[in-house]
């Protein structure tokens, strides 16, 4: 059977995270009044950015740029940091040999291997470049609705029928997770004793297949629902601020400044 | 499984959603005009299943736990090509409103887990039925999953932005989603088993949809 505590944890986690961005989504601040459009392409000109320097000033700038970006945008970088950090350390810890295998000047000795300071400047520039990239596409989670996301993926010429399928599993994401926690307790509630592994993950499978004929029955109902309704294959998206204001020129302009230093450290 | 922002050079990117973007158009060619228009939001219901079913905590020997992609029931249950746009749902929305997976690296992850495990498992699937189907769906999500971690270490191994070669990344990748594919193995079996046993009369899309 699947780990009823483990996967409630790891549920309400994804919601917990999920409210707490979507809070600040709504909030007013900086990033949250620039245009959808222009921020999403921003960020993602940014990552472009960081993937493709081995600069760390430029990757350390890049950090502090979104971590500004944070405290304009009415974010608690308490709640912000912890969001993504996992991800810089698990990269730190992959790469963190390298100081030892880089071959170039010794700094110091550690466990009788040479620590190189090549290998210090590769494992700091990996980290450092991994940490601005997740700052920055967490940037986009904390400030940007969902609704206005979809609306701007329509904007951006992605087909239609794609994103109603990314708006459809959005919408009906904390529908199944509720059922599947219903379903897991319910299990939980009739089983007394444990059964062993084999009979415990057989249960398991059937209560996965069980969920999954749940799951179409529920998409078919759906679909009829909205056939009932008009659907005609593109769901109608709404968007807060379609007009670039004063936020956005200011967040252009700032951006535009980074990949200024960008291309200076590159020369 | 899911590749953050800063581990792939940017060459491997644009190369993998190139790809990507060439099998998701594929896929939504060959389903235009076999599904009817209210069909569509089907695909996007079944995955937000499969991304809720992705959270089940599965306790494995040594203490830890797993969890299952899905990739592989995906392209069973809707069929190659509708399990892809399926996949595609759920890792687009997992990466921009979830923060799993990099917004660069989003082409790769959607080659990894959303093509190479739902067509290869569904191939599997496909090609091994008629011989045991239990041993086919078995191999289905394994063999699928394996695959698709093997592309990764293939996509992480050529980056030279990532220290270590591919004679690392792909063993490294291929060894232990080997062994954490036999869970994915046995869940798609055993889940797949009881929609076919229980529910035999029904299907989610119809037969010339999922092939």
């Amino acid at each position: 059977m699947v780990e009823l505590a483990g996967t409630i944890k790891v549920i309400s986690k994804l919601l917990r995270d999920f409210l707490v961005a979507e809070e600040y989504a709504y909030r007013e601040g900086f990033l949250q009044g620039v245009d959808q459009k222009v921020k999403l392409m921003a960020i993602l000109l940014l990552i472009v950015l960081a993937v493709s320097t081995q600069n760390i000033f430029f990757l350390l700038l890049l950090f502090l740029f979104s971590l500004a970006m944070v405290l304009l945008s009415n974010i608690s970088l308490k709640l912000y940091l912890p969001r993504f950090g996992f991800i810089p350390l698990f990269a730190f810890i992959i790469v963190l040999p390298w100081i030892f295998l880089i071959p170039g000047q010794p700094v110091f000795t550690l466990l009788g291997l040479n620590v190189t300071m090549p290998g210090i400047m590769y494992v700091i520039t990996f980290t450092l470049r991994v940490t601005a990239c997740v700052s920055c596409i967490s940037l986009l989670l904390f400030t940007t609705r969902v609704s206005d996301l979809l609306h701007t993926l329509k904007s951006l010429r992605i087909p239609d029928p794609l994103v109603d399928m990314f708006g459809l599993v959005y919408r009906y994401l904390f529908t199944f997770l509720s059922e599947l926690e219903r379903m897991l307790l319910g299990r939980e509630c009739r089983v007394i004793s444990d059964q062993g592994v084999i009979k415990n993950w057989r249960d398991g499978g059937k209560v996965v297949g069980n969920f999954l004929s749940r799951t179409f029955s529920r998409g078919e109902n759906v679909c009829k629902a909205m056939r009932a309704r008009g659907y005609d294959g593109s769901l109608k998206t709404y968007s807060r601020n379609d007009k670039i204001g004063i936020k956005s020129i200011v967040f252009i302009a700032f951006v535009m400044i980074m990949v200024g230093i960008w291309l200076v450290t590159r020369l | 499984m899911h590749i953050p922002d800063g581990f792939l050079d940017l060459w491997v990117c644009a190369v993998m959603y190139i790809i990507s973007a060439a099998v998701i158009g594929y896929s939504a060619k060959k389903l235009k005009g076999k599904l009817e228009a209210p069909q569509v939001p089907l695909i996007g219901i079944v995955g937000a299943g499969i991304f809720a079913a992705q959270m089940l905590n599965w306790p494995i020997p040594g203490g830890t736990s797993a969890h299952f992609v899905g990739g592989a029931i995906a392209g069973i249950l809707l069929g190659p090509y509708a399990g892809c746009l399926s996949m595609v749902s759920v890792l687009t929305i997992q990466c921009l409103v979830f923060g799993d997976g990099g917004i660069t690296a989003l082409g790769a992850n959607i080659f990894n887990m959303a093509i190479v495990d739902v067509f290869v498992g569904y191939g599997i699937f496909k090609a091994l039925r008629r011989y045991n189907q239990d041993v086919s769906l078995f191999l289905a999500g394994w063999i699928g999953i394996w695959l698709g971690a093997i592309a990764a270490g293939v996509e992480i191994g050529v980056s030279s932005i990532f220290a270590y070669g591919l004679m690392t990344t792909v063993p490294v990748m291929g060894i232990w989603h080997g062994a954490l594919g036999i869970i994915e193995g046995i869940i798609t079996m055993l889940a797949v088993r009881y929609v076919l046993i229980k529910q035999p009369d029904f299907v989610p899309l119809p037969k010339e949809v999922r092939g």
